[in-house]
């Protein structure tokens, strides 16, 4: 519990409104999209980097810890105020973009949703690639903090690729720009990246100036069905050892499509399922499409189910996002993993899935972004059932082993946060995990931001 | 143990109770008692009349307690947040359902009580189910939130003013015209003088009501006093259809009635209008209260079970969700209890009629369509009223922007939270002025008065119309000059403010 004097030196910043105290909002900020939840003491919404100075200010003089947060969509347990304090909402910092034609950047408050960043640009003729499941509903903020990618990784990167710099709050309360407005830019360390998807654990960052790139006149989609996931996976091998670029390889395995099938009743053809889609000139996309055809229709028995263009690609993609809808009514509980593994292992990286499920008794659904590696092995249990969650939990250990064997990461673009903390030591090693550690305690000696992430004996 | 929990318990014949102390017995004198007084309990006259189901009434949505499986079924994902129009005003997690789904597993867990703050925060829903065709696991979101609120109503806290309404205006259906009347007095005779800048409306705020608000004027006389029971047309009638009309079209618009009516018979249908319906139940049990609502909607089911009917048609959205599954699936009744299946008037035309209209060189306009959320969410119709908008020869029809966005309306959410509903609204109006449509039609009453009220506060001059009232000229024996439809008022706004309507000013 916090003492009055430090709630009403809060509310006195951000206005009462917008400093919560009762337990029905503190319920309300205790949770993200993962199944971890933590109350906070208060929960403040500041309106501005001002503000949000002067509130780091006091957690700083009182060493009171501070968790940021957006729209608590994340899958890591980021957002989650494990050690309770200030949960800090960027809810209230969404005002509309400003929108830098010439120069290619746009500027956007933390708080800014980030389908609604999509839509303010799209109107210029601009196009702001990365594009997380939850792009509805979750912020920019929250997309650098965790560094989020989506389904268009594969040609155009993650956050971290759009980043150009940010304006962030240090945890004593200071206000820094860092990085530049153009694309090119070597002043000193490259303190904008180290940020990007450093969860929250360094500072606080309130606006961004990010990077966009011309809207792409056409884009066109097929849906694939392949008779397994080997198959699949050679045709993606193939597809890009060609030199095709798809700006988007999605891949459904039998489990997930069939979990689909029944969810939405639409005819998606049987065994695995590849969603390809490629963008730009109307002229490089029907070219490449016919190319990409070539390669799954002729040598990987493929068939091509669907192929659209324009508008139309949403009866595609409406399945895609059917996949977590349909595969959590099979179970009560989804636990959905992250692994990324460099795409030549795609085929192992399934293949041990598949082991990892027969070992351990289990049932793994897996979808994902083939393209660029980053799988979601999702892991359909009951928490009520102790016993097999006993078996989840050795499965996604053994998962994460081999996924690192493979030359592999942990997490692709949902971060370590509380639930990935246990293997971070793993991926990054013990010189990795203590250069980290000695960062973190020079940005944040008295350790306010964001405490009990990432590092498991922080 | 009060009055309302008594009549909430079941006795035996009904579904069994799940409160666990109340028993049948204490439920079956709560029935006698009220027997005695004339009136007898809805769930032990449902009981008696097999109007529940076989797994009956639905106890387990009854509890918080009892809805932690389905609370349990979130996953915390938070797409709810983007499509929430509360959520969009206000910016607090409780806003969404999903912050609301946390607080009800706070309440089932304890760790949270019945608290005003709780309540507070529960009511903070325009019951619009957005938020349900977003949620990747389908979850129940309204009937997770009636539930709580019913659990407020029978142990927490609930606002009086809401309980004088429901227990005794809205439940003693009889008293309600009379009400309204003389509301319609006031409105005539007293208001009427009463203009935008009057000082006299900085007196309404005493009675909660915001000073610039645009009212419904109710009508002088009831639809029910202008019709009989059963309205035949010439000749044999092709279908027997009862008129659903709910509040407003019987109390306020009784043009929607009357234009209902006409283009019915005018379809060769006999048309039957239960002079004993009365308020489907909405809002009372929408608010928390269960026992009104339950006997308010077995009033209407026995008003029109005793007719053989071919179907039951309704044009308020609201009260044909209510008929057609509320009553089920909140309130427990069973599957048709009102004796044929329930139709929305533009799903009941689409279905059953050819709507083939003569041209009668009516004035051309411009029409654009608001989705209720009750009809489209609630019911799953959106094509309907359009295909019959398309249909008018005299209407150019035009798409709005997020024509299936709320209009923040509600029912009862825009006189409790009237800040948020004026910001929801004036997207809404936003979105109906940049089509440059002359009328922005709809399928409820309760949207109509929302939008009248956002439109004029956002100094647009759109009219608000019914679907049914752009059709029913067609219907009429003799081309109707075009004033009465209010068609080509040259104000459009004028019949909003506190003056009556044209079609209603009798002697």
């Amino acid at each position: 519990m916090l003492n009055k004097s430090i709630i009403d030196g809060l509310a006195e910043i951000a206005g009462k409104d917008n400093v919560l105290t009762d337990e029905e909002s503190l319920k309300c900020y205790s949770y993200d999209a993962t199944r971890y939840a933590s109350a906070p003491d208060v929960v403040v919404k500041p309106r501005d980097t001002g503000e949000v100075s002067r509130v780091l200010s006091i957690a700083y003089e009182e060493a009171i810890p501070v968790t940021p947060r957006g729209a608590g969509t994340g899958l890591s347990g980021g957002s989650v105020p494990v050690r309770a304090g200030i949960v800090l909402s960027t809810e209230r910092m969404n005002s509309a973009p400003r929108i830098h034609k010439e120069d290619l950047y746009v500027e956007a408050e933390a708080g800014l949703v980030t389908e609604q960043l999509h839509s303010a640009v799209e109107a210029k003729g601009l196009f702001y690639p990365p594009d997380p499941a939850s792009q509805s509903a979750c912020t920019i903020g929250g997309n650098i903090g965790e560094c989020a990618g989506g389904l268009r990784g594969l040609k155009y990167g993650t956050t971290r690729n759009y980043v150009l710099g940010l304006e962030l709050v240090t945890p004593e309360g200071k206000v820094l720009k860092t990085g530049a407005r153009t694309v090119k830019s070597v002043a000193g360390y490259d303190v904008t990246r180290l940020m990007v998807g450093s969860e929250g654990t360094l500072g606080l960052v309130t606006s961004a100036f990010l990077k966009v790139l011309p809207l792409p006149p056409a884009r066109r989609v097929l849906s694939c069905a392949f008779s397994g996931l080997e198959k699949a996976s050679e045709a993606v091998s193939e597809i890009l050892g060609q030199g095709l670029v798809p700006s988007i390889i999605e891949i459904m395995d039998e489990k997930t499509v069939a979990a689909v099938k029944a969810h939405t009743g639409e005819k998606l053809g049987e065994g695995v399922l590849l969603l390809v889609e490629f963008d730009g000139t109307r002229e490089i996309c029907d070219e490449d499409a016919s190319r990409a055809m070539g390669v799954i229709e002729s040598k990987h028995g493929g068939r091509v189910m669907k192929d659209v263009e324009g508008t139309r690609r949403e009866t595609v993609w409406k399945a895609r996002r059917a996949v977590l809808p349909a595969l959590s009514r099979l179970s009560p509980t989804v636990i959905l993993e992250d692994v990324t593994v460099p795409r030549s292992r795609l085929p192992e990286m399934t293949a041990k899935i598949k082991k990892v499920a027969d070992r351990y008794a289990l049932r793994i659904a897996v979808f994902g972004h083939a393209g660029d590696g980053n799988l979601h092995p999702t892991f359909l249990t009951d928490k009520m059932k102790r016993d097999e969650l006993k078996r989840v939990k050795a499965g996604v250990s053994e998962m994460m082993r081999a996924c690192i064997d493979l030359g592999g990461t942990i997490s692709g673009e949902h971060g370590i946060g509380v639930d990935k903390m246990p293997f971070l030591k793993l991926e990054v090693g013990r010189a990795g995990y203590d250069i980290m550690k000695r960062l973190k305690a020079s940005v944040d000696h008295k350790g306010i931001m964001n405490p009990g992430k990432m590092f498991h004996d922080a | 143990m009060t009055p309302e929990e008594k009549r909430d318990s079941r006795g035996p014949a009904g579904p069994p109770a799940t409160g666990g102390t109340r028993t049948g017995g204490k439920a079956r004198t709560g029935g006698k008692t009220r027997t005695a007084g004339g009136t007898r309990s809805a769930t032990d006259d449902a009981g008696q009349l097999d109007l529940f189901g076989a797994g009956g009434g639905r106890p387990e949505y009854d509890t918080v307690r009892s809805l932690a499986p389905e609370v349990d079924r979130c996953l915390k994902c938070g797409l709810c947040r983007a499509v929430c129009p509360v959520f969009a005003e206000v910016l607090d997690e409780s806003g969404c359902a999903r912050g609301k789904i946390a607080l009800i597993e706070g309440l089932s867990e304890n760790s949270l009580s019945l608290s005003s703050r709780f309540s507070d925060k529960l009511s903070k829903c325009l019951n619009c189910k957005s938020c349900m065709e977003a949620c990747p696991s389908g979850i129940k979101v309204d009937e997770l939130v009636l539930a709580a609120r019913s659990e407020i109503f029978r142990k927490g806290k609930f606002p009086l003013l809401k309980k004088l309404i429901f227990r005794h205006l809205l439940r003693r259906g009889k008293l309600l015209p009379p009400v309204s009347k003389a509301i319609a007095f006031i409105e005539r005779k007293i208001l009427r003088g009463l203009p935008p800048s009057s000082p006299y409306r900085l007196l309404l705020p005493i009675v909660k009501m915001d000073k610039d608000r645009v009212f419904p004027v109710f009508a002088t006389r009831t639809l029910m006093d202008e019709h009989a029971e059963i309205l035949s047309p010439g000749g044999k009638p092709r279908m027997r259809v009862g008129y659903f009309s709910g509040c407003s079209a019987n109390l306020i618009y009784t043009e929607i009635g009357k234009a209902t009516i006409s283009v019915l018979v005018g379809e060769g249908i006999e048309v039957v209008l239960p002079h004993e319906q009365g308020c489907c139940g909405v809002p009372a049990y929408t608010s928390g209260d269960r026992p009104t609502g339950r006997e308010l909607a077995l009033t209407n089911i026995k008003a029109f079970e005793k007719y053989k009917l071919d179907a039951v048609v309704t044009a308020c959205a609201s009260c044909g969700v209510a008929l057609k599954t509320d009553y089920v699936k909140i309130l427990g009744f069973r599957e048709k209890a009102l004796g044929a299946d329930v139709y929305d008037i533009s799903e009941f035309l689409a279905k059953f009629c050819r709507l083939e209209l003569e041209d009668r060189h009516f004035e051309k306009v411009r029409v654009t369509y608001h989705d209720p959320c009750h009809l489209n969410r609630g019911q799953g119709i959106t094509e309907d009223p359009r295909k019959v908008l398309r249909a008018i020869p005299h209407v150019e029809f035009v798409e709005m922007e997020d024509a299936g966005r709320c209009c923040g309306g509600g029912g009862t959410f825009s006189l409790t939270h009237y800040d948020i509903s004026k910001e929801i609204g004036k997207k809404k109006a936003n979105c109906i002025a940049a089509t440059g449509a002359d009328i922005v039609a709809t399928s409820c009453p309760s949207c109509i008065m929302q939008l009248e009220d956002m439109l004029r506060r956002n100094g647009l001059p759109q009219r608000v119309m019914h679907i049914v009232q752009l059709l029913a000229p067609y219907y009429e024996k003799a081309p109707i000059p075009l004033s009465i439809c209010s068609l080509s008022s040259s104000d459009p706004g004028r019949s909003l403010k506190y003056h009556p309507r044209e079609s209603d000013s009798g002697p």
